[in-house]
């Protein structure tokens, strides 16, 4: 009898506790602190797929699958844009955010044979799956839109170049086309550069900074002037993050720009000298910045979190006033916000002196990721699909995913310019009226962070600036306080400006090359190679000392040899060679 | 006529074991056809029959340099030293069972069973979040270390390689004890309640009962616990190490099970992946029959 009802209870138990743990994991699925999220309502997409009714009424659901690598967001895009898209067309994209699942997702479908009906990836993927048949050749659809075939030349250009085997198609199309010219560089602003507060290099004298090392002096003495931020959260000089890493960590192959070099697969490119370098060589700016981080760290400047941490954690604290170094662009978007322009204190970019800065131009050829329609997508879908990239092309989308909503983020002014109301609605994540959708206005912001077009160049045709609010005359206005200081500081208009005036510049050409997929072997190696690499760097970063660094950069060189690392060299050194013929060809 | 009833009687046999065959053929036979990617250049998306046939490529490719030499034997170090230290606290959930068997209040006794278990049904991503909340470098514990005044710079438990086995050991077994106490109890209720009491009545005090009748008692079904868990040694599953992994403690945390996949879904190694795993199969294999003959030996049986 006992037993019988200890067995009971036992039941009771299991079926009460597993229905919490299942209350419990959907709860850890919205705060997005857990990694490994699996997409939830895949199954949806098969019920419509049957969707052939084009009657004059509703359309049904059409659920769109998207794998994207430049995603930062996994699931169903919801807000007031996933109102807006439904409203429109009655669809709904489900996100599959590679920097958040993890190599696996896109090794999972690859070994399905398909990849999504949307698919966002890099160059070498891109390449490998269209030559393998998994992505479909939109050439038809594409001549029949009305805003994406003004990108007609670089599409056709790059889709020729990339996939030279596969005649006129066209399967591809790249991210952040500018249409201005592939030589040219015309923005003000650059995607990697050093961003301080302009508050605390003022509070400490605005000094001169010669070389990294000034760098940490000046980041040293604003952590110990300002070790917590408003609200009493600890703050530091830099805070890392895990995500974006690739063959290195993100934190440092991005600021190798800072001295003229940029990564070209497990390879790093000299611009100077025009050379293809190995990751395992020191004289590098590899070696430089994961120094220059393993100081930052030997003086506390490292956010301790930095190794488990992810980019929305880093991307909060920054808006949070924890972090005092930024050296991507988009960063400092968490935090310029115009209320900080009144008080002075946005990031700025203050030249470190014995930098040479690596930009590509304009970008006419776009940036290096692309995005396709896969290649089992068909009929109905396919059009709607068209049709909805086509808008997605648009000055609607346009305005929807830079401007926000008309009424609620801007409005016309008396000069049929675009004004922002607002202004803090990112920053903040103001709440959206019922009657655009409801939710947050950051959460409900367009998720697939990917532009056929350049933000920073396309023009509205109504107001005939660009889409992007940061260009706006209204935002613009007069120049603030803190920028007529920073101009009489340093003595130039912008930072472009006087990176040109101090040769602190150099602008690499557009160009577009042909990559050779990956075969097995390299694979595997480039994957072991990878891992091995991005580990290391980490524990670099935060070695003890001096000669705990040392050590650790020969085990890694020594590792990396191990597994092979010269036979991968030696492919991509192949590979890209490509790449430097035609920058060279360019230069000329 | 005997022969025939004999015949029948087999047939009948067969028939009633029959189902299970069949569950054992789909599940655990069919499934090692897969094990024909290790000798093949598969790449997906290209099906089997378009891959190169490349033999015995990729076992030898595991080991043929001293860096992937040494990685595998970091690996298998990994695997053993987490598994060994599960075995030689195995015994942690029986003696649970038998002090919580001997509490008294049932109110308090549900209470306990309940959050002792509750975390078994926790997934390990949802412990991870747990462990990241409470010790991150503003996360509650290091909050509380630095109010009082034990430190003053904030630990970063997550991202040290220090003790990482037996924090591991620990995450596990706050999350199984409980549950793996349940067929302790079981068997715990199963003691015949007349020899306890006989002792009672000759006097045996609550720690003699136990030492000589409860533990005894538990001995059979621990030891065929040890049994089977030995046969999995080499498995430790991958999703506590998965959630847990990172640049600072990879080396000393990726077990088997996590290094395939890591292979095979990092970098997809799907036929490198597959040659690891096949080599796991084998060598468990070899254990279990190592352990068949030690059984042997000591306690004069098998158990197989």
């Amino acid at each position: 009898m006992k037993a019988k009802r200890m067995l009971a209870l036992l039941l009771v138990l299991v079926l009460t506790v597993s229905a919490m743990a299942a209350c419990g994991s959907s709860g850890a699925n919205d705060s997005g602190s857990a990694e490994a999220s699996a997409p939830a309502s895949e199954t949806t997409t098969a019920s419509a797929e049957a969707s052939a009714s084009t009657d004059a009424g509703e359309r049904e659901t059409l659920v769109i699958n998207v794998l994207s690598e430049g995603a930062n967001y996994q699931g169903l895009q919801g807000g007031w844009y996933g109102k807006i898209l439904k409203d429109k067309f009655n669809i709904e994209l489900n996100i599959t955010a590679l920097s958040l699942s993890g190599e696996s997702a896109y090794q999972t479908r690859l070994s399905t044979g398909d990849l999504g009906d949307i698919v966002q990836l890099g160059k070498d993927k891109m390449t490998y799956v269209v030559n393998n048949g998994l992505v479909r050749d939109i050439r038809s659809g594409f001549a029949q839109t009305s805003f994406l075939k003004e990108f007609l030349d670089p599409v056709q250009t790059v889709n020729n170049s990339m996939f030279p085997d596969k005649g006129e198609g066209i399967y591809v199309i790249p991210c952040n086309m500018t249409g201005t010219s592939p030589t040219e560089f015309t923005d003000t602003d650059l995607l990697i550069s050093t961003k301080l507060r302009w508050d605390l290099y003022k509070e400490l004298g605005e000094p001169d900074i010669a070389d990294l090392n000034g760098l940490l002096d000046v980041l040293e003495q604003m952590q110990k002037n300002h070790p917590v931020n408003e609200v009493g959260d600890s703050a530091y000089a830099l805070s890392l993050w895990k995500d974006w890493d690739g063959f290195g960590m993100a934190n440092v192959t991005e600021p190798m720009r800072w001295y003229d070099q940029l990564m070209r697969g497990s390879l790093i490119f000299d611009s100077k000298t025009q050379e293809l370098l190995p990751v395992t060589e020191k004289n590098t700016a590899y070696y430089k910045v994961l120094k220059f981080l393993n100081d930052a760290y030997l003086r506390g400047l490292v956010d301790p979190d930095s190794g488990t941490q992810d980019w929305s954690t880093v991307s909060t604290k920054i808006g949070n006033g924890q972090v005092y170094l930024l050296w991507y662009i988009f960063t400092k978007y968490a935090w310029n916000t115009e209320e900080r322009k009144a008080d002075g204190s946005h990031f700025l970019y203050i030249p470190v002196q014995d930098q040479k800065l690596y930009m590509e131009a304009d970008i006419y050829y776009g940036a290096e990721s692309y995005m396709g329609i896969g290649a089992n997508v068909e009929g109905e879908k396919y059009e709607r699909i068209m049709e909805f990239l086509d808008w997605y092309d648009g000055p609607e989308n346009w305005r929807y995913s830079f401007g926000g909503i008309e009424g609620f983020n801007y409005e016309k002014n008396a000069d049929g310019k675009n004004m922002i109301i607002n202004p803090n609605a990112q920053a903040d994540n103001l709440a959206v009226p019922e009657e655009y959708g409801g939710g947050g206005y950051a959460d409900g912001m367009n998720q697939i962070n990917f532009y056929f077009g350049h933000q920073n160049y396309i023009i509205d045709p109504d107001t005939k600036e660009q889409y992007n609010y940061q260009f706006w005359s209204s935002v613009l206005g007069e120049p603030s306080e803190m920028d007529r200081e920073w101009q009489v500081r340093f003595g130039a208009d912008n930072l472009v400006d006087y990176l040109k005036k101090n040769d602190m510049l150099d602008i690499g050409p557009n160009v577009v090359f042909a990559l050779e997929p990956d075969t097995n072997d390299i694979s595997v190696l480039r994957g072991q190679c990878q891992e091995s690499f991005r580990d290391y760097s980490w524990k670099m970063v935060f070695a003890e000392d001096q000669a705990g660094f040392d050590a650790l950069w020969e085990e890694m060189a020594e590792t990396l040899n191990g597994l092979g690392y010269e036979q991968l060299a030696a492919f991509d050194a192949a590979n890209y060679a490509s790449f430097v013929e035609a920058t060279k060809e360019a230069l000329r | 006529m005997i022969a025939k009833s004999l015949k029948r009687t087999s047939l009948n046999d067969t028939l009633y074991i029959m189902p299970f065959i069949i569950l054992l053929l789909i599940f655990s036979y069919y499934p090692l056809f897969g094990w024909v990617y290790a000798f093949f250049d598969y790449r997906p998306p290209k099906p089997l029959t378009l891959d190169a046939w490349v033999g015995f490529k990729w076992f030898k490719s595991m080991a043929d340099t001293a860096v992937k030499r040494r990685q595998l034997m970091q690996v298998m170090a990994n695997t053993f030293g987490i598994s060994g230290l599960n075995l030689l606290f195995s015994w942690f959930p029986m003696i649970f069972a038998v002090f919580f068997n001997e509490m008294r209040s049932p109110r308090y006794r549900k209470f306990i069973q309940t959050i002792t278990t509750l975390p078994n049904f926790v997934s390990w991503v949802l412990v991870y979040s747990i462990a990241y909340a409470l010790l991150n470098s503003n996360g509650a514990v290091n909050a509380v270390l630095l109010k009082i005044g034990l430190i003053d710079m904030p630990i970063t438990f997550l991202q040290s390689s220090k003790h990482i086995w037996l924090s591991m050991f620990f995450w596990m077994t706050w999350k199984n004890a409980g549950w793996s106490a349940v067929m302790y109890l079981a068997a715990i209720s199963g003691i015949d309640e007349q020899m306890i009491e006989a002792a009672r009545v000759d006097g045996a005090s609550k720690l003699q009962i136990i030492m000589r009748i409860t533990i005894p008692s538990l001995l059979p079904t621990y030891f065929v616990l040890v049994m089977l868990s030995l046969a999995n040694f080499l498995s430790n599953g991958m999703e506590q190490f998965f959630v847990f992994q990172n640049a600072f403690n990879k080396d000393s945390i990726q077990v088997l099970d996590l290094y395939v996949y890591n292979i095979a879904m990092g970098s997809g190694g799907y036929s490198l992946s597959t040659a690891v795993s096949v080599l796991k199969s084998v060598v468990s294999v070899g254990l279990l029959a190592l352990v068949n003959t030690a059984s042997k030996k000591v306690r004069g049986e098998g158990f197989i």
